[in-house]
């Protein structure tokens, strides 16, 4: 082997990267990091013959692999002139480095990342007279099990590159198998083989720390660490964890694990911070270890929840768990708290361990617009749960989200809005298609595109504008709700731009008023869109307390609205929509309004009336002026306000403007105070005006009656009469007042209203809606030329007392209780009727039956007759027999009502037209503020009828009236005739009502309803009559007759009522009720109380049974009677 | 810390405005504290009636929010300016849309708030830092529909007792 004494020393400096995994950053030609630690040493081999100084086996720095040698005998030689020394970054020194002729390589040998290749680096260190000479270096991969012999023949050679510092590159089988190297050194003209170096890859691993740390808890409680590795690993790595808390990192506590990457952390505390971190290593004591990892923070909250989303669908059950990090927190003790404010009921809750709860929800459903439910576990104490804030939450899949979309005027824009939760952050997401809508659902997967995020719309937008669009396109759109862990949708709509255009609204509105009253209208419409319109007009009179009208249906550019009122002013509106299909409409157009036009001035001013209102305090007289309403005298003269003139006795002249009001108040200071009305428009004011004269000088007194009789609710009748020669007024107005009964006269309750009367009335008909619940006062101005006369005041006439209201009542809900007593008497009667002959028993059955023969009538009646039952419980046969007869007799007459006489005797005396009259006597002087009222307290409307009904057996004609009484019929007189017995048991205006005998018109009350009060005048009457002429006893009955009955009939009706009218029939007094028991009813009745009261009856006071029926000719006669009796 | 550093510059920015101008008079001030005030209870209302907690829960975990039944009353204007910038902290941290727009009525109220101190010469605190808070916020961003419940309905409370007592608030 020849010395090169000329080349330098070379130095193998040997750099290590980590293939493919670690940043290489190169200094001084070595890696800043590596796999694992490398296999390093230095050889020098003499290339010059006989030169060889020192071999033997080298060792690697580091590796636990020696290097052996098993040279043959010529390799002996060149492995003599080789040598390793130990591994040195730096040149060797002089006395052991190379000098001429020897050359010195540092050899540094690694795994890269990937485990597939043993990288040696080698650097030459020649000597310095060596330097300009060339250096071949090789490295020859020996299999493992091969001995030195072989190494030539079958080594393989790696080339190397590079310059000072070559790189080889081994391919490697596995990191388990010892890999066998040579180095080959050649100066050109000599060479030299070193050693055998025998390395094994695995031991020269350092792995990657682990990474990807993570936690998660158990359905136990159990808190479990996890980790990777990014680079696949030899095989089993033993691992070290440390952990520790609050950045405490002096105070780490250790654990190890073998072979598995996760390991449970124990002892962990609720509401630390704690640092973890682990390590690895290859099995083996030489092995290295790994850097620590990255570290992982955990913090653990007082509870845990298993899993904290739950992604879920409607209608499944749901699971979750809750861990007590708080050891002191036991599971035994928890409550379930969904949405903060709904206790899960415990049935569904399951203990897991001392620490771990769990609830399982049954059947969810999706929750309102928010796509989640809260869950919370608490621990019970006393009434309160005492909860931490982590949750679970709860995902359901359907999210109930509306949307709608609305396309504007312009058809460039669809905007969409829905109404998600403000605590769900939602995401809208759309997609188009290219077919219609209808195509779509029946192919949902021809997606053209995929789904597209709103591109408009910020953060907490609840609304998307697409723009440009797409306006015959199917859209399908949605909004999302997207974790980490799943995502909820709301159920998708599809929809189609055009068809949900909301237009711009019509404009460039015109209207015109035509003479007739009709009000023609003109608009234009949007251009856009395209297609038909079809339009609604809205309008109303501008002024205030006015409803809207609308117009629909209107499918031209015009429309005339009919019969408005010309001297209004209207304002219009116009809004169009979609005519064929689907759209909305669009918002009203500007307003538009009307106006009036007038060809003239008004000729006439309004007509007014005033009210005074003294101000006692300020010694000051208001006045409200009252206005009629204006009438339009002839089209497009329109009265547009009033002008007011006012003259004081002072010489103060004025006059103010004002619109159309009802109303016009000023105050009044002066002793005469003049004013003028006029009416004025756009062209003038009225030439023909009223004025009034306010004077506080003593007035004229000119009226000398004045009456009112209320003959409807919407009608009073008003008379008065004037002094003999007085002046005579120029009009006559008419005030009167409203209040509301037990209101008192207060000025709120009151409305004022009035009418002017011409001057030649004495009468007057006073239309106007008269309401029962108000009391009213009509005061009789007279006026002058020079002003008011004296008024004077008369209050309303209703014809019947007033306090008997609750009289009334009384009597009707008595009359009401007593009908449903007699029906009830009479079911519960054939009911037991029914009972007791279905029961019959069977005799042989039956001990008390033996031997009775029931087919015989005498057996029956002496079974049930039990006379002293019958009389507290006549519900058997014997009511069929107790009301066959009525016999009526009359008693002694009644006290005279001399009021009604003389009343009854005037009215002959007088015998005014059947005309409404009044009740104050005109020769009575008539007294100011003392209204007159008909129908006192003392008057006619007072009831003094009785009846009494007294009822025999064997007599033919109850018979006739027991039918009548058990029919079930209707019929007005039926029904009265139904229940006279029973009015006669409950005297005292049975059938009296409220409303007051009138003119007659009303058939009811003639005939019916207040007969009561028609019979109990008449009574009277007959009474009187009957103290004269001795007593006449006869019964009158309309019986069950109806009106077609035939003439005959009729006239003996006829012939009756005209004796009941003359008083063949006497009333009784009350004392003549008060004998009859009450179960003596029809239905009530019993055969010795009846025989008892058929003796009785001829002694008592007559008695007459009110038989009613609708016949006009006795209807007529009432009415007469009745309007007799009135005056 | 965004949020608070916002939050920091504008009432920074709000000092030197209140230091350069005339303070309006008290009545309106106090007006529209009020008519402020009574708008973010409407919002609150409207926000936490899905949520609403129930008397018998009782949270843990969460004093740093302010609680005006567990802290000082309100009593004198700085310790309003100071609960108002706290909410304000919470509210800007929390993940949720609604909760701007009553910030934002937050920022208007603690505006008033100053000008009403400036009124009643009161010294003005510098906005301090809320690093437990931010913290916390921070941490439990997870969890913030409980904490944005709680803190809503506390806020709420704030609020008011604030207008009850607006008019006895003469106080620094």
């Amino acid at each position: 082997m020849m010395l090169f004494s000329g080349m330098g020393t070379f130095l193998l400096c040997i750099t290590l990267a980590s293939h493919g995994v670690m940043s290489v950053t190169p200094r001084d030609g070595a890696p800043s990091q590596f796999l694992g630690s490398p296999w390093a040493t230095a050889l020098c081999c003499d290339l010059r013959a006989g030169h060889l100084e020192g071999s033997g086996e080298g060792e690697g720095r580091g590796t636990p692999m020696s290097v052996r040698g098993h040279p043959s005998a010529s390799e002996n030689a060149d492995a003599a002139r080789c040598r390793f020394i130990p591994y040195n970054s730096s040149p060797p020194s002089p006395a052991e480095g190379p000098s001429d002729g020897v050359v010195c390589l540092n050899i540094l040998c690694w795994v890269d990342g990937n485990l597939e290749n043993l990288i040696c680096s080698l650097k030459l260190h020649i000597g310095p007279s060596d330097t300009s000479r060339l250096v071949t270096i090789n490295l020859q991969h020996l299999p493992s099990q091969l001995g030195a012999v072989k190494v030539t023949e079958s080594g393989m050679n790696s080339g190397c590159e590079g310059g000072d510092v070559r790189t080889c590159v081994v391919p490697l089988h596995s990191v388990n198998s010892t890999v066998s190297l040579m180095v080959s050194i050649s100066n050109g003209t000599s060479s030299v083989l070193s050693p055998v170096m025998h390395i094994l890859p695995q031991s020269l691993l350092r792995p990657d720390p682990p990474s990807n740390l993570r936690y998660h808890m158990s359905t136990h409680g159990e808190l479990i660490l996890s980790w990777s590795h990014v680079q696949p690993v030899p095989g089993p790595l033993v691992y070290e964890i440390r952990k520790t808390y609050n950045s405490s990192l002096h105070s780490w506590v250790h654990m190890s694990a073998e072979g598995v990457q996760r390991v449970p952390l124990s002892g962990l505390s609720a509401g630390l911070n704690y640092t973890v971190q682990v390590r690895c290593k290859t099995p083996g004591e030489q092995a290295f270890w790994s850097n620590w990892s990255q570290p992982l923070y955990i913090y653990l909250h007082e509870v845990s929840y298993l899993p904290e989303r739950l992604f879920a669908s409607t209608g499944s059950n749901v699971t979750i768990y809750c861990v007590f990090n708080n050891r002191s927190h036991h599971a035994k003790n928890v409550e379930w708290w969904l949405n903060f404010h709904v206790k899960v009921p415990e049935s569904q809750y399951n203990v897991i361990n001392d620490h771990v709860s769990s609830v399982s929800l049954l059947n969810v459903k999706p929750s309102r617009q928010r796509g989640y439910d809260i869950l919370q576990c608490c621990q019970r104490k006393g009434e309160k749960s005492l909860c931490s804030y982590p949750y679970a939450q709860i995902y359901i899949k359907d999210i109930n989200v509306a949307i709608s979309c609305e396309t504007n005027g312009d058809l460039n824009a669809m905007t969409c809005s829905w109404n998600a939760s403000q605590w769900a952050a939602v995401k809208f997401f759309y997609r188009r298609y290219a077919l219609p809508c209808e195509a779509v659902y029946r192919e949902e997967n021809t997606d053209i595109s995929d789904a597209r995020e709103c591109p408009v719309g910020g953060r907490g937008s609840k609304s998307c504008t697409l723009q440009p669009l797409f306006l015959t396109s199917c859209y399908k759109m949605w909004v999302e709700l997207r974790k980490e862990e799943g995502a909820v949708k709301s159920h998708p709509i599809y929809v189609t731009p055009m068809d949900l255009v909301k237009p711009h609204p019509p404009y460039d509105l015109e209207a015109v008023t035509l003479p007739d009253g009709n009000l023609s209208i003109r608009w234009t419409r949007p251009e856009l869109p395209a297609y038909e319109l079809q339009f609604e007009v809205r309008y109303l009179e501008d002024r205030d307390g006015t409803q809207h009208k609308v117009l629909g249906s209107v499918f031209n550019q015009s429309c005339v609205v009919p019969g408005l009122d010309p001297c209004m002013v209207y304002v219009i509106w116009v809004r169009c929509k979609r005519l064929n299909g689907l759209g909305f409409w669009s918002d009203w157009s500007n307003p538009f309004h009307t106006t009036v036009q007038n060809v003239k001035a008004p000729e006439w001013g309004p007509d007014f009336w005033r009210v005074l209102q003294e101000h006692a305090t300020s010694n000051q007289t208001n006045v409200t002026l009252l206005f009629m309403p204006a009438q339009t005298e002839e089209p497009f003269c329109c009265v547009e306000g009033l002008e007011i003139q006012h003259q004081t006795s002072g010489g103060a002249v004025w006059s103010e403007s004002v619109g159309l009001v009802s109303t016009y108040t000023f105050p009044w200071h002066e002793d005469v105070h003049t004013v003028t009305v006029l009416a004025r428009n756009s062209l003038g004011t009225s030439s023909r005006n009223s004025n009034m004269i306010l004077n506080r000088r003593s007035k004229p007194q000119s009226i000398h009656s004045f009456s009112s009789l209320m003959i409807n609710s919407s009608c009073v009748a008003l008379s008065w009469s004037l002094f003999p020669n007085r002046s005579a007024p120029v009009s006559f107005v008419i005030e009167w007042r409203g209040h509301s009964r037990g209101r008192g006269k207060d000025k709120e309750g009151e409305r004022v209203k009035w009418v002017r009367v011409p001057s030649n009335n004495c009468t007057f008909h006073l239309h106007e809606t008269f309401f029962a619940s108000e009391e009213y006062q009509f005061i009789l101005y007279p006026i002058f030329e020079d002003g008011e006369g004296e008024p004077v005041y008369a209050k309303e006439d209703r014809g019947r007392s007033r306090g008997d209201h609750a009289a009334y009542m009384l009597l009707l809900i008595i009359t009401f209780l007593s009908v449903v007593l007699f029906v009830t008497l009479a079911v519960s009667q054939n009911q037991m009727r029914k009972l007791v002959w279905k029961d019959v028993p069977n005799p042989n059955n039956c001990s008390w039956a033996q031997g009775v023969d029931f087919r015989k009538a005498e057996t029956i009646e002496s079974l049930f007759r039990h006379p002293e039952r019958l009389l507290s419980c006549p519900l058997l046969l014997e009511s069929e027999n107790i009301s066959e007869a009525v016999i009526v007799e009359k008693a002694g007459p009644l006290a005279q009502n001399k009021e009604s006489d003389s009343v009854l005797s005037r009215a002959v005396q007088e015998e005014r037209p059947p005309t409404p009259t009044f009740s104050r006597d005109p020769e009575v002087p008539l007294v100011p503020e003392t209204p007159a009222l008909p129908g006192s307290p003392n008057g006619s409307a007072h009831s003094r009828i009785s009846y009494a009904t007294v009822l025999l057996p064997e007599e033919p004609g109850l018979l006739y009236k027991q039918q009548g009484s058990l029919s079930s019929s209707s019929d007005e007189g039926n029904f009265s005739a139904n229940n006279s017995d029973i009015s006669g048991s409950f005297p005292g205006g049975l059938w009296e009502l409220e409303n007051p005998p009138s003119n007659g018109s009303d058939p009811r009350h003639s005939c019916c309803y207040n007969s009561a009060e028609e019979f109990s005048e008449t009574s009277d009457q007959d009474d009187e009559a009957l103290d004269g002429t001795g007593a006449e006893k006869d019964l009158y009955y309309l019986g069950m007759t109806s009106q077609g009955e035939d003439e005959e009939e009729q006239e003996e009706e006829e012939e009756a009522g005209a004796r009941f009218l003359r008083g063949e029939v006497q009333g009784r007094t009350p004392g003549g009720r008060e004998e009859l028991p009450v179960e003596c009813s029809p239905l009530l009745g019993c055969l010795e109380s009846i025989c008892d009261r058929t003796d009785t009856a001829a002694k008592t006071p007559p008695l007459y049974m009110p038989q009613f029926r609708t016949a006009t000719r006795k209807l007529h006669r009432a009415t007469d009677q009745e309007e007799t009796l009135q005056l | 810390m965004k949020p608070f550093l916002s939050l920091h510059y504008s009432s920074l920015l709000f000092l030197l405005a209140v230091g350069s101008s005339t303070a309006p008079p008290v009545d309106i001030v106090k007006n529209n504290m009020k008519l402020l005030a009574e708008t973010a209870v409407m919002r609150i209302q409207k926000l936490t009636a899905e949520f609403q907690i129930s008397p018998n829960m009782v949270f843990s975990g969460v004093e740093l929010i302010p609680d005006i039944t567990l802290d000082r009353p309100v009593e004198g204007i700085s310790s309003i300016a100071d609960n108002i910038s706290t909410f304000q902290v919470i509210l800007l941290s929390l993940p949720l849309d609604s909760l701007r727009q009553i910030n934002a009525d937050m920022e208007g109220l603690q505006g008033i708030v100053r000008s009403l101190a400036a009124s009643f010469h009161c010294p003005l605190h510098k906005p301090v830092a809320h690093s437990h808070l931010d913290t916390f916020l921070k941490a439990n961003v997870t969890f913030h529909v409980t904490i944005a419940n709680i803190a809503l309905n506390r806020l709420q409370r704030f609020l008011s007792r604030l207008i009850n007592s607006l008019d006895q608030l003469k106080t620094c």
